[in-house]
């Protein structure tokens, strides 16, 4: 008997403690779709408790997905704001009318990372120079290949070079988030093309070396949009613009300096 | 209503089209829970087996370990085997990690305990007489054991069908030391959780249905080896 009370009372508090957090009063939710990085690196999270700071009646529920899911979550209306780096797909939104209020946000950039004697040997190239060599090594290079922007990016660069990877035998294809796709190119020696914070962030534990390209055409900018038709419209709205505005892109300066030190999110 | 049988929909014309990508994730999911189940059961019905019958230093220890690794968190024994296979880690030389094999091990790691937890309880729950029967034959350890376990083979059965549940409906374990990766490390359940989080409800549940369809194969075929003994 003793333990059956005692059962019910830790089911009681679990089930209070779930319809605190669950509804409080009173609290508007928006939901924010987010490039995986901006999740992943813990970015977003801060500057979101810095904006719910300023407005107590808002909750952000950030969800991370790749780019291209992140806009087609926006689509079948189950975004209210995405933060997303696929200039191409997000002005095809735009330009169909699905967004509201659109805002560069930040900008970070893209960097290929390799094995120590090789990445040293692609010094200054510029990417197309290094993807080529890549090909013509048949090097291993491990790719998200999962619709992200980092994805695309990638993709662009194979087309300029005139070579598609896929199938080949050096090229892996994780179909993941940017974090487990570096894991994998750590464990293999392989090249991956990574966004700098994620890099930052592991850059130990995988013990790969930036290959320090040539960096135009690996600038990653990043673009906040409010959705149209969205039911919680003004505060999406509120929260675009605020990302937009002086005292947001302090928030990502003041999050940039605690997360990495330097301004890796350019604002 | 109208959104699950769009779903549904969707999850029959991905199994109606399924091609090669599909089969290798199958075959993927088949061959890794087949092959830690075996290991799995050659370790823990000999294991199973001396802490049910044998009297030696350390049993209340190794049936305490046995107890916990019966319950152990899968995604915990992944994420241990992934710091010890990882490639500076102490086995890291191996080269495992992210390969068919990490994953065999980290499913040996949950179904051997598994194994030893049944075949031990269906042992020690044959009840007294046939134990004192056992004692009476006047065997070696060894046989003694072995009778032991055909007596309780319908255990077994049950042990083998428990450990290759438990292998085959793990996500977190493989998904750590495997990496999901396409053609390389992709199982079933790996492939639902991409998918899902992807939002291909129909793809997911796909892949679903191929994961009962094996499970239900799997115990039909074990329970059919429990009745008509080894």
């Amino acid at each position: 008997m003793g333990s059956r009370s005692w059962l019910t009372a830790v089911l009681a508090a679990a089930l209070a403690a779930g319809a605190l957090t669950g509804c409080s009063s009173g609290e508007t939710r928006v939901t924010v779709v987010a490039g995986t990085t901006l999740v992943d690196g813990r970015l977003l999270e801060r500057v979101t408790a810095d904006y719910e700071g300023r407005r107590p009646d808002v909750r952000l529920s950030v969800v991370g997905a790749p780019s291209a899911r992140a806009l087609a979550l926006a689509e079948a209306g189950s975004a209210d704001v995405t933060i997303t780096h696929d200039p191409a797909l997000e002005e095809r939104f735009i330009a169909e009318g699905r967004g509201e209020l659109a805002t560069e946000v930040f900008s970070s950039r893209f960097i290929l990372a390799g094995p120590r004697p090789e990445s040293g040997a692609l010094k200054g190239m510029s990417a197309v120079e290094a993807f080529r060599w890549i090909a013509e090594q048949g090097h291993p290079f491990v790719s998200r290949a999962d619709g992200s922007g980092t994805y695309q990016v990638e993709r662009e660069i194979w087309d300029r070079v005139g070579v598609d990877p896929t199938g080949r035998e050096w090229y892996v294809e994780t179909r993941q988030g940017m974090g487990l796709t570096l894991q994998v190119a750590s464990q293999r020696e392989a090249f991956v093309l990574v966004e700098l914070s994620v890099f930052l962030t592991a850059e130990k534990t995988t013990g790969l070396l930036d290959a320090a390209l040539d960096p135009a055409g690996l600038e990653n900018p990043y673009r906040a949009i409010a959705v149209k038709g969205s039911p919680v419209r003004e505060e999406s709205l509120a929260f675009v613009e605020w990302l937009g505005s002086r005292s947001g892109r302090e928030a990502v300066r003041r999050a940039n300096l605690e997360l990495y030190g330097a301004q890796i999110f350019e604002p | 209503m109208e959104f699950l049988w769009e779903v549904l929909a969707d999850a029959v014309e991905v199994l109606s089209r399924a091609g090669p990508e599909l089969w290798v994730v199958v075959a993927l999911t088949l061959a890794v829970s087949a092959a830690s189940t075996m290991i799995g059961v050659l370790l823990g019905v000999p294991l199973g087996a001396a802490l049910a019958l044998g009297r030696f230093r350390g049993r209340g220890v190794l049936r305490l370990a046995v107890s916990v690794g019966m319950g152990f968190p899968p995604v915990l024994a992944g994420l241990l085997l992934l710091l010890v296979f990882w490639r500076s880690g102490p086995l890291g030389g191996l080269g495992l990690i992210f390969t068919p094999a990490a994953m065999v091990i980290a499913q040996v790691v949950l179904a051997t305990p598994v194994a030893a937890g049944v075949v031990s309880g269906s042992i020690r729950g044959l009840g007294m007489v046939p134990m004192e029967q056992l004692t009476a034959l006047r065997l070696g350890r060894m046989a003694r054991g072995m009778v032991a376990v055909r007596e309780a083979r319908a255990g077994v059965a049950t042990a083998v069908a428990a450990s290759f549940g438990r292998v085959v409906a793990e996500v977190g374990a493989v998904l750590v030391v495997g990496g999901n990766i396409v053609g390389e490390t992709r199982v079933l359940t790996t492939l639902i959780v991409e998918e899902s989080r992807q939002a291909r409800f129909g793809a997911a549940v796909a892949a679903g249905a191929m994961l009962l369809v094996i499970a239900l194969f799997v115990n039909i075929a074990v329970g059919r080896l429990g009745e008509d003994g080894l």
